[in-house]
């Protein structure tokens, strides 16, 4: 499963969903707002999606995670709109029999989600004009 | 003679603020989402190296060398930055 959303993220809510018998290991990333980026102080972070395409690349990669890796569930919920520092800006949540498949999953979900989704991030200043900034591993180039 | 294509276009982030809207329709002789990216950079001053522009024609990423048709709904993807 995996989401786009307008409001802050409900992690309490999204980890009591991930309940499996089976599962002894749960991960979870949090991508959270902070202050500086680059030498600039960031005073708070837009996010812009293409929320169709997004959903798509986020299911697949989804898909994918569970072929790689012996895991029981994954979840993620990614915001959009304008964040202020501290805010949480991914969530990804991932259950497992074992610990080492539920880090490997979650640690390739953020991944290919910072890389391959179609969401951009404008960063404000407290002296600069706001400007939008990119993934330094943009596709591969 | 050759028609030309109706494309509906859609911007976002940096090609939006740069192109002053979120959509339009158009009427294209463009080929490909190559050639139509550089019409629109022309137009609106999207830059123009477009080794790092990606396309999503009717919601799915497809080569920039794709054959545009008639009808489709082409999103021009500058570099990304989610997380």
């Amino acid at each position: 499963m995996f989401t786009i959303s307008d409001v802050s993220i409900d992690t309490d809510l999204l980890t009591k969903e991930l309940i499996n018998s089976r599962a002894g290991a749960f991960v979870c990333f949090e991508g959270r707002v902070r202050n500086h980026n680059d030498g600039e102080e960031v005073t708070s972070l837009e996010y812009e999606v293409y929320e169709e395409l997004a959903l798509k690349e986020a299911l697949r990669i989804v898909e994918e995670a569970k072929e790689k890796f012996s895991v029981l569930e994954l979840a993620g919920v990614h915001r959009q709109g304008h964040l202020v520092i501290g805010d949480i800006a991914v969530w990804i949540g991932v259950i497992a029999e074992h610990r080492g498949s539920a880090f490997d999953a979650c640690r390739y979900m953020i991944d290919e989600i910072k890389h391959r989704l179609p969401i951009w991030k404008k960063e404000h200043y407290i002296n600069k004009e706001p400007k939008w900034v990119q993934c330094s591993e943009h596709h591969g180039t | 003679m050759e028609k030309p294509k109706v494309l509906n276009i859609h911007y976002y982030a940096m090609l939006r603020e740069k192109a002053g809207k979120r959509e339009e329709d158009i009427e294209s002789f463009a080929a490909t989402p190559l050639e139509l990216y550089k019409d629109l950079a022309g137009e609106y001053g999207f830059p123009s190296d477009s080794r790092s522009i990606r396309v999503s024609i009717n919601e799915e990423f497809q080569s920039m060398d794709t054959a545009l048709c008639s009808g489709d709904c082409v999103i021009f993807i500058p570099p990304v930055a989610g997380g």
